[in-house]
């Protein structure tokens, strides 16, 4: 890596350059158009596009966290030739009649899914992640840049600071130093904790250098096995060797160390010039709204080679343009052809791009069951799903078997048994019970087969296909008398419930 | 439809018809368990039963006790069916069983706390900070030796303590345990024993035909080619399959003798260790149950160590030596490896509130059947507890040990999209003196 007189430069600077935010496209079209044309030139002309019905399901999923109401895919459905973008717009700048829930919705919906990338599924968790979440919450909605938000958590002076980050992964400079390099840019560091790294040229001192900025945290958790502070800022004891602050893709330590080094770690993570910090962001944003990042092995960035990463690189520089604006390139991503098109087809030139299938998160299941089935949520309302601790039961069970990436379903029998069978599926089906069936069946206005119409649309937010009303109408016909006919709805809601196409957005 | 033909080679059409000829009949169909079938002529597959200990129980108090010296405190050593190998007066039942049991009395591990100890144990991989999502034992074993045709799943969790959520890794759902929960530990119930959400919603076991129907109706419309539209396909499969069969009558309790059930213990975990002999019989490869708690204290004896344990082991000593003799009256206990082991051992110095604290640097773990050569103890501690003094066992020799127990080679990788992950961390070398 050429670029250590650049870097050292940095860490020396006291202010870092920002361009101002006078950039004319405030709602990412400029931006989307560049993707567009960009992603052009290296994957050949985009697949078709999706239905509006399908674009209203991926957007209310990816932006607010749950799949659209019957009322609101009929808004949608009444607004003008550029609805999708309106739609874009209205959930991530709130823009519209309800600012407020939107705003609140979709800084939720983003703070649970960079919790996860802070905290992987399955890492050890000391305390509650809540905390976390909050702080996360209140900087997405705040509309906080990113790259202050990572300066934040770099530069902390306690183990509470940032949302408790650091006490949550583990309290030590070494999980902590860790995190950081995985989360912000890409790299697993961790190999190199304990001997220099087996498949890249990662070496010891490259980790310890790291982890010396976090050796005078107050509070660290001892582990009599790991790091040692000295007693100086800057430093580290690891088995008997001694280790000062560096950062990456550096060979000598920063000279005065003991000097604010987390203040000089900060600025350096998230400078523009830093070759890895703005490429790991946007591809972890295009992952998180496309299924797959611009390179997929987002946690191993380093292994990518320049062809690899062109795209990337130029759209972090984009967004580090923008000063890193999260909304704003979240908007542009999704008013996209890629993030527009349908999934599972192709590109006309080759296999470059596809759009899979998307899993769709514990939280996104549960608020989507809550929207689809008029599940009350009143606080005050006992039989509310979400305050009875329904809702986080059915989130921990799914979370409990969470994928890699969004393309991944990792879900195994027990958290299909509780699909199949469980408490708000059992209540969902049961005419007595179930608000969505009972507002179907029982309306007078419907025919049979705007009720079967009503459960698609509530449900998997498309119509029913010819063939699929064929068979149902068939199904329908075959029950005996009108009880049994009834509770057929159930079974049919049972199915669409249960459907491969509820978990996995299309 | 012939009643001799074995439920395994029924292909999901096959159920299908029958279901729909025999007309609802799913809850009443006689699904012949395996058992019955492996009577005859197949030797019965390999299985591991892990009794997972979480909190760290003291070895001083049950399979290494120091009677005389200071470290000791009262408790007291008993002689066993094996001459000159003597455990702690806490575990009689386990002493008449002891032919078959091997001790390792010198667990020599680094890490102290519950959750990384938890981690390094239950997969036999140090924590690393997220760098890879190592595949708990359970699931490892499932990787290897779940049948292919199997209704139930290969790896089941018989109420689960752990500390750290741990799970099958990258493996994938395929081997993710199936959790059995046991809400209740009152002795006059089932100890409620059972898998969550099995029962058909609504309550009419007939819906479940129509149901499919219409799923099946649906899966037309998803693309064919997505990955994880096939996972989600094959997952439902498998527990449809668990709740047509009712988990193969293996949930059943209620058909084992009362004093067979009353020798198990009539609370969660004495239960439990019956249920998993009732799941290895069909077929399960790895079944865990687990045990943290009982009416007095935990494992995790900070304080009042010696009264803690004495209150596990009356649940642990019962449940465990019934298990041992059911299986061997089985014809089971050759191709079944039993575990016992925790996170790590306690202290041997005793804590001004009369506990033991964590301790990994010289422990116990017990191992059973299988291939195990039973009756003999391997490795050996001073004389105060502090350290071992004979054949330390790391965590990887034990897991490239079990393994090896259980006929799979430990030298073999898993992988991990193009990645090769060692089964064992390395450095793990089977103990060739267990292994008989």
């Amino acid at each position: 890596m050429n670029k250590p007189a650049v870097l050292l430069m940095l860490l020396t600077v006291a202010v870092v350059w920002r361009p101002g935010t006078t950039f004319a496209d405030s709602q990412g079209d400029t931006l989307s158009q560049w993707i567009d044309q960009r992603g052009e030139q290296i994957w050949g002309k985009p697949p078709a596009p999706c239905s509006d019905l399908t674009f209203v399901r991926r957007v209310y999923l990816d932006l607010v966290g749950r799949v659209p109401s019957v009322s609101e895919i009929r808004d949608f459905q009444t607004l003008g030739e550029d609805r999708r973008e309106l739609l874009v717009n209205e959930l991530v700048f709130g823009e519209g009649p309800r600012r407020d829930t939107y705003t609140r919705l979709s800084a939720s919906s983003l703070a649970r899914h960079w919790r996860r990338v802070l905290i992987p599924p399955g890492a050890v968790v000391t305390g509650s992640a809540q905390g976390l979440e909050t702080w996360l919450a209140d900087a997405f909605r705040e509309g906080k840049p990113y790259d202050e938000m990572m300066r934040e958590i770099t530069q902390i002076q306690s183990p509470d600071a940032a949302g408790g980050y650091y006490r949550l992964v583990g309290g030590t400079p070494e999980t902590y130093a860790g995190n950081l390099s995985r989360v912000m840019l890409g790299v697993r560091l961790d190999c190199a904790q304990c001997h220099d790294h087996p498949f890249t040229d990662w070496k010891q001192h490259d980790f310890w250098g790291l982890a010396a900025f976090y050796s005078d945290i107050n509070g660290s958790i001892d582990n009599p096995d790991g790091s040692r502070p000295t007693g100086k800022s800057g430093e580290i004891r690891f088995e008997g060797e001694t280790y000062r602050a560096k950062v990456l893709w550096e060979d000598t330590p920063l000279d005065d160390v003991t000097r604010a080094p987390r203040v000089r770690l900060a600025r350096w993570m998230t400078s523009p010039k830093n070759p890895n910090f703005a490429a790991t962001a946007v591809n972890r944003f295009w992952q998180l709204l496309v299924g797959r990042g611009l390179y997929a092995d987002i946690e191993n960035l380093d292994l990518a080679n320049e062809d690899e990463r062109a795209f990337l690189d130029d759209l972090g520089q984009k967004f580090s343009e923008d000063g890193f604006h999260v909304q704003r390139l979240i908007a542009a991503i999704c008013k996209t052809n890629w993030y527009a098109a349908r999934a599972m087809s192709e590109t006309d030139s080759d296999e470059t791009f596809r759009r899979e299938l998307k899993v769709i998160s514990p939280e996104q299941v549960f608020d989507s069951l809550e929207q689809s089935l008029h599940l009350p949520i009143s606080r005050i309302d006992p039989a509310a799903p979400r305050w009875t601790g329904a809702r986080a039961q059915m989130v921990n069970r799914l979370g409990e078997a969470i994928g890699e990436t969004p393309e991944d379903y990792a879900s195994g029998i027990p958290q299909a048994l509780m699909m199949m069978n469980g408490p708000v599926t059992s209540d969902a089906i049961d005419l007595d019970r179930s608000r969505l069936l009972r507002a179907v069946v029982e309306s007078p206005f419907f025919d049979e087969d705007k009720r079967i119409e009503t459960l698609y649309l509530a449900v998997l937010t498309r119509e029913p296909s010819e063939a699929e009303k064929q068979s149902l109408t068939e199904y329908l016909d075959n029950k005996p008398d009108e009880t049994t006919r009834r509770k057929a709805f159930g079974e049919i809601l049972w199915a669409l419930l249960n459907s491969p196409e509820f978990v996995l957005c299309r | 439809m012939s009643m001799t033909r074995s439920f395994e080679t029924f292909s999901r059409r096959d159920l299908f018809r029958i279901a729909a000829a025999s007309l609802g009949g799913i809850s009443c169909s006689p699904w012949l368990p395996k058992l019955a079938r492996a009577a005859g002529t197949k030797r019965p597959p390999k299985a591991c039963i892990l009794l997972w200990m979480a909190g760290g129980p003291s070895q001083m108090e049950t399979l290494d006790p120091k009677p005389g010296h200071r470290n000791g405190g009262p408790t007291q050593a008993i002689s066993t069916a094996v001459p000159g190998i003597e455990l702690s007066q806490n575990l009689p039942g386990l002493a008449t069983q002891m032919k078959d049991v091997a001790l390792v009395r010198s667990m020599k591990t680094r890490e102290g706390d519950h959750g990384r100890a938890t981690q390094l144990m239950m997969t036999g991989y140090r924590p690393m900070g997220g760098m890879t999502d190592y595949p708990v034992l359970g699931s490892l074993i499932s990787h290897r030796l779940k049948p292919a045709d199997s209704p139930l799943p290969g790896f089941v969790s018989i109420a689960p303590f752990r500390f750290g959520n741990l799970g099958s890794g990258f493996l994938g759902p395929d081997h993710s345990p199936l959790v059995v929960s046991g809400a209740s530990n009152d002795p006059n119930t089932r100890a409620n024993l059972t898998v969550e959400n099995l029962e058909v919603a609504g309550g009419n076991p007939d819906a479940l035909l129509e149901r499919q129907g219409l799923l099946n109706m649906l899966r037309q419309g998803a693309p064919s080619s997505s990955p994880a539209a096939l996972k989600h396909a094959s997952v439902y499969d498998q527990a449809m399959r668990m709740v047509e069969t009712r988990g193969e009558g293996a949930f059943e309790l209620d058909e084992e003798p009362t004093e067979l059930r009353d020798a198990y213990g009539r609370n969660r975990f004495g239960q439990g260790c019956l249920l998993a002999r009732r799941l290895v019989e069909r077929g399960v490869p790895f079944v865990e149950v687990s045990l943290d708690a009982a009416a007095q204290g935990s494992w995790d004896s900070h304080v009042d160590n010696f009264s803690a344990v004495s209150s596990m082991c009356e649940v642990l000593d019962p449940a465990w030596s019934t298990l041992l003799k059911d299986l061997r009256d089985r014809g089971l206990l050759d191709s079944t490896l039993v575990v016992w082991m925790g996170e790590f051992g306690r202290t041997p110095q005793i804590n001004p509130n009369r506990g033991r604290d964590h301790f990994p640097d010289a422990w116990s773990v017990a191992l059973a059947g299988g291939s195990i050569a039973g009756g003999q103890v391997y490795g050996k501690t001073s004389a105060d507890g502090m350290e071992v003094s004979d054949n330390p066992v790391t965590a990887s020799d034990l897991y490239a040990t079990l393994l090896e127990g259980l006929g799979i080679d430990s030298g073999g990788d898993n992988a991990m999209g193009n990645r090769p992950i060692p089964l064992v961390d390395e450095g793990g070398t089977p103990i060739r003196e267990l292994l008989g």
